[in-house]
């Protein structure tokens, strides 16, 4: 079952810029958030949204949420319209935000909990179960009767998270969640992410980030989005292939003069060949080549000719935040 | 059936978590009580200067100037409060970024709108009922004869007037952010016509044909002699009908443009703005 259907999802925010452009009829300025945008998601997944600051991400979410009006095109959840059957799409939504001022912070997280869980709930008797089933999940047992003005940022997150499990919803919608963290509270909130929230939920998880490592650690596919276009889809190990312009190789080899190792760049398809000694007429060569022309080959028959001895010869493994990089980096050199 | 019992399980949480705000801020809280004393001490001895003094307009309320201005300024709170609960209730969500969390649920905006703004009635009840109490007790107001039923109809007319006016500005401060300017203004234009500080028959005789069009001159008119003469809910027909119709014709022109001020919100994306 498809969870999110977008077709064409476009939003476009005018810019009136005060009085005097109304009495002089200038046009209000115009930023196209998302740019006919589809995406389908598929129920059952963690799906990543990456993309940079301003690239339309939670532009995106604040429409599949019910928040923000489309101006094109149109999306469904769970086969419910987002503009006329909102209600029902609130009913199968949780929205976790990084927002840490959305609470109530002269009160308990528990009275906290108990104000939402009356908003979102069927029955506060239910109600009431639930908030101590997803306190003791959570590990909030403790805090959850100390005002929430007590909690530290980690909590508070904890806190969104509880709040927008409230309802069970059939879809998770978190907005960059791990924002504020430290590298130890970030580590522990994906490993809760992944570990329990999403086997207890059974549902959807769209999970924003503008860090491609964390999508990397816990989606099951990622969607990149750059200028309200996506601009990539697919699973993170996909993501290698789909960036593979170059790559790199590491070939330790011996019984070569250095300066012969740099006629290795004259060879079509080699990028850049860089060579430092790593003990007595033994030299690592770091050769980047161009994708689309494999030259690997031809390198090696070249080292073979001088008569040189291949000790080692190993592809460099990709880093998931630089390919994440490289391709927000072409779609921006790309014409639209 | 179930739809009540959802709403007034709302309208609870929302009692419940203001009154848990309130006392939250315990030295502020206990300065709106007890500052109920001393306004009622002003009040009587700003009576006492004109005691004896033949007013005319004061004919009405056996020249007991004390008695009409307690009960005015007293019960104008409905007013202020009504006016102002529900723009402080979505100002405060804006800027707590709680509108947002609100807007997500799958529950009408007016009912999150209208459950905000119990709390501050009944706190407005409580302090009404202090200045009578101070009043009498302490300064000798004279409500020996009210009529409390016709008091409570009064009451409950009156803040569904009110509130149906809090909403349609709400709609503004949702829009625009700031609904305070217009609140002081409908304020400030309610209390000079409707009869708060002084009767509204001594204004120019064309203010006075203007007052009319005002609930809260039908409803300070209502209450004192309701109070003050023991008038009935037969009596008090005119004015009842007049805050009735008032209702009939305001409450849906709020609920209206709360509806097209979220859907408004919603288009430009300043939901989360303040």
């Amino acid at each position: 079952m498809t969870a999110i259907d977008a077709v064409n999802l476009t939003k476009v925010f005018r810019h009136q810029s005060g009085w005097k452009s109304v009495l002089t009829r200038t046009p209000p300025r115009q930023t196209v958030a998302v740019d006919r945008l589809s995406l389908q998601i598929e129920s059952g997944t963690i799906f990543g949204i990456l993309g940079p600051n301003g690239a339309g991400k939670t532009t995106f979410i604040k429409m599949i949420c019910s928040l923000l009006l489309p101006t094109g095109g149109e999306a469904r959840v769970f086969g419910h319209d987002v503009v006329r059957e909102s209600t029902l799409v609130r009913q199968e939504v949780g929205l976790v935000t990084s927002d840490e001022r959305s609470f109530y912070w002269r009160l308990t997280g528990r009275q906290n909990m108990e104000f939402f869980a009356s908003v979102y709930g069927p029955s506060m008797r239910q109600m009431r179960r639930r908030i101590d089933e997803i306190v003791e999940m959570l590990d909030l047992k403790e805090y959850i009767d100390r005002r929430f003005n007590e909690y530290s940022t980690g909590m508070k997150q904890k806190m969104a998270i509880a709040r927008g499990l409230l309802s069970m919803p059939r879809l998770l919608v978190m907005d960059e969640p791990t924002k504020g963290l430290d590298p130890l509270a970030r580590h522990s909130f994906l490993s809760l992410m992944r570990d329990r929230i999403a086997g207890t939920l059974k549902g959807t998880i769209v999970f924003c980030t503008n860090i491609p490592s964390e999508a990397a650690e816990v989606c099951d596919r990622i969607a990149i989005i750059n200028h309200g276009r996506i601009i990539y889809s697919g699973t993170p190990e996909e993501t290698e292939i789909a960036t593979d312009r170059h790559c790199t190789y590491r070939i330790v080899v011996r019984g070569i003069e250095r300066a012969e190792l740099s006629r290795l760049e004259a060879i079509q398809g080699v990028e850049a060949c860089t060579s430092q000694l790593v003990r007595h007429g033994e030299y690592e060569v770091a050769l980047r080549l161009d994708a689309s022309r494999p030259a690997l080959s031809d390198a090696l028959k070249f080292l073979g000719r001088n008569g040189c001895e291949i000790v080692k010869c190993a592809r460099e493994t990709s880093d998931f935040d630089e390919m994440v990089r490289d391709l927000m980096h072409t779609s921006q050199e790309r014409p639209s | 059936m179930n739809a009540l019992r959802r709403w007034t399980r709302i309208a609870w949480a929302f009692t419940k978590r203001d009154f848990l705000l309130t006392i939250s801020y315990k030295a502020l809280f206990l300065s709106q009580i007890v500052g109920v004393v001393f306004w009622a001490a002003i009040f009587y001895y700003v009576g006492d200067v004109f005691k004896g003094v033949s007013a005319p307009a004061l004919r009405p309320y056996k020249g007991n100037y004390f008695a009409f201005l307690l009960i005015g300024i007293a019960f104008t709170d409905y007013l202020t409060v009504s006016l102002a609960s529900f723009t402080n209730s979505i100002q405060e969500s804006q800027l707590m970024g709680t509108l947002e969390i609100l807007l997500l649920s799958p529950v009408r905006f007016s009912t999150l709108l209208i459950s905000s703004s119990l709390w501050p009635s009944l706190f407005t009840s409580l302090r009404f009922l202090l200045y009578l109490l101070f009043g009498t007790l302490l300064f000798g107001l004279d409500i020996g004869n009210a009529n409390p039923l016709a008091a409570i109809v009064v009451m409950l007319l009156s803040i569904l007037c009110f509130s149906s006016i809090g909403i349609m500005v709400s709609s503004v401060t949702l829009v625009f952010k700031r609904g305070v300017p217009v609140n002081y203004l409908i304020g400030g234009v309610f209390s000079f016509l409707g009869g708060v500080a002084f009767p509204s028959e001594v204004l120019p005789s064309w203010l006075v044909k203007l007052s009319s069009y005002i609930p809260l001159t039908h409803s300070l008119t209502a209450m004192r002699r309701a109070l003050l003469d023991g008038y009935g809910v037969t009596q008090l027909l005119p004015e009842i009908g007049a805050l009735a119709l008032f209702a009939i014709v305001f409450i849906p022109i709020g609920l209206y443009l709360v509806h097209w001020a979220v859907r408004r919100i919603k288009t430009v994306g300043t939901v989360s703005h303040y």
